[in-house]
């Protein structure tokens, strides 16, 4: 039965990679090892090959990140609108959870 | 060599880990990406592993074993493929467990069995068959599934596994009626006294099983009996078959009523595997004492066939509940 409360519901166990992908390509279209770099800059987590292009292939087939056309080897993916949907969805959903712990934490352990 | 050229193998070598489809698809822009991974960390264990276990789990996904979340509309492959493996390898073990329980019950006329041991070594029985039945129905499912894309003119890819899968079931329904001959030619089966056929049949398992096992411990001197190398030979055949089956699988696009078929089946067997467990433990607790657990002579021991035969009944169930969760309604 599909969790409407979690929008990455489907996205499988790297739903997390999904979500780091995202964010990567909202802020524009990137290849496969700019994407690296780029979610290795803003999160501290460096994707290996194999996870990345799982992910990808993913994304990909459910209409969240779209392959644009290249005539060479790397080819860049863009978010596409489902995707972006999908991203806020999870911020929104995520923002709840860290807004709800942070209170928690100032009232119960004075923490935050 | 030039570093360059070395790199580029490197990377095309890891690719190879990936199914054709994925390759074809995703390949060229992953070898560019593994290119400047190699020149910023030229190794890693952990990369290289990582890529060999993802490329696995592509290869399982393509056939069916690994769920995907993807291919809702691609229900049969999955439950095909699942309903193959885990029938197989728990049939495997399940016709030992039946054969010693059914050979144990009413040994001794002298002694005859108590009602509870008859109604388990029962329900072990019909437990089994069950299986047997799905096993058999899946694979004439597929075959038919196979046959009829030949008819139609779209055999391409099929033809050869399909030819081979036949050819392999043939010699496997060959040896199996030679041996069966041979082990019941001092008397006949008897189907009016169904409890002393079904002995017979159980004691042909063991023996065929028993057999095999020796033929390929000792070949020299088992080979010098003709109708071992049949016995051998069987081993080769179950191996052809699954390996065509698999690649059956992969190819063949199944029509909505063998969907339909197969995932009513995993939906029987995967119940039908807890029941046989649940049945094993009647047994020993009725006072079985061959098939309790600790016994110095079964090889593989009992505790690890039991721990098998278990695995594959949590995996029929969780893809029992995959397939009922995802299943698209009937239009």
């Amino acid at each position: 039965m599909n969790d409407p409360r979690n929008p990455l519901e489907g996205l499988g166990r790297n739903a997390e990679v999904s979500v780091l992908i995202l964010s990567s390509l909202a802020g524009g279209p990137k290849h496969g090892y700019a994407l690296i770099k780029d979610v290795e800059g803003f999160s501290g987590i460096r994707l290996s090959p194999g996870t990345l292009y799982e992910a990808l292939a993913r994304l990909e087939k459910r209409g969240f990140i779209e392959a644009l056309d290249s005539d060479e080897r790397r080819r860049p993916y863009q978010l596409t609108s489902p995707g972006a949907d999908l991203l806020a969805e999870t911020v929104t959903s995520q923002q709840r959870v860290i807004t709800t712990a942070k209170a928690r934490l100032k009232k119960g352990w004075s923490i935050a | 060599m030039n570093d360059d050229v070395e790199i580029a193998r490197r990377a095309y070598r890891l690719v190879g880990w990936y199914p054709r489809a994925w390759r074809q698809r995703y390949g060229a822009e992953f070898v560019d990406l593994m290119e400047q991974e190699f020149t910023e960390i030229p190794h890693s264990f952990r990369r290289t592993s990582n890529i060999m276990y993802k490329g696995i789990v592509a290869r399982l996904r393509e056939i069916g074993l690994v769920a995907s979340p993807l291919n809702s509309n691609d229900q049969a492959r999955p439950a095909v493929a699942t309903t193959f493996v885990v029938a197989a390898v728990f049939l495997a073990f399940a016709s030992n467990f039946w054969s010693v329980a059914m050979l144990d019950w009413n040994d001794d006329w002298r002694n005859p069995a108590s009602t509870a041991v008859t109604t388990w070594t029962g329900a072990v029985t019909v437990l089994t068959g069950i299986v047997v039945a799905i096993v058999f129905a899946n694979l004439l499912a597929l075959l038919w599934s196979a046959a009829r894309r030949v008819v139609k003119g779209q055999g391409a890819g099929i033809r050869r596994p399909l030819s081979i899968a036949l050819a392999a079931m043939i010699f496997l329904g060959f040896s199996l009626h030679n041996i069966f001959r041979f082990l019941v030619s001092r008397g006949a089966v008897v189907w009016t006294h169904p409890g002393q056929a079904i002995k017979l049949i159980a004691g042909t398992v063991q023996v065929t099983a028993s057999t095999v096992l020796s033929v390929w411990m000792s070949p020299r001197e088992a080979l010098t009996v003709d109708i071992n190398i049949l016995y051998g030979l069987i081993p080769v055949a179950l191996i052809v078959l699954a390996i065509s089956v698999a690649t059956l699988v992969r190819r063949i696009q199944f029509s909505a009523s063998v969907t339909r078929f197969v995932q009513f089946e995993l939906l029987i067997l995967a119940p039908t595997m807890l029941l046989f467990v649940v049945a094993y433990f009647g047994l020993i607790a009725s006072g079985n004492q061959v098939l309790g657990f600790g016994q110095p002579l079964s090889y593989p021991p009992l505790e690890v066939e039991f721990g098998i035969m278990t695995l594959m009944a949590v995996i029929g169930m969780q893809a029992a509940n995959r397939l009922l969760r995802n299943r698209v309604p009937r239009t």
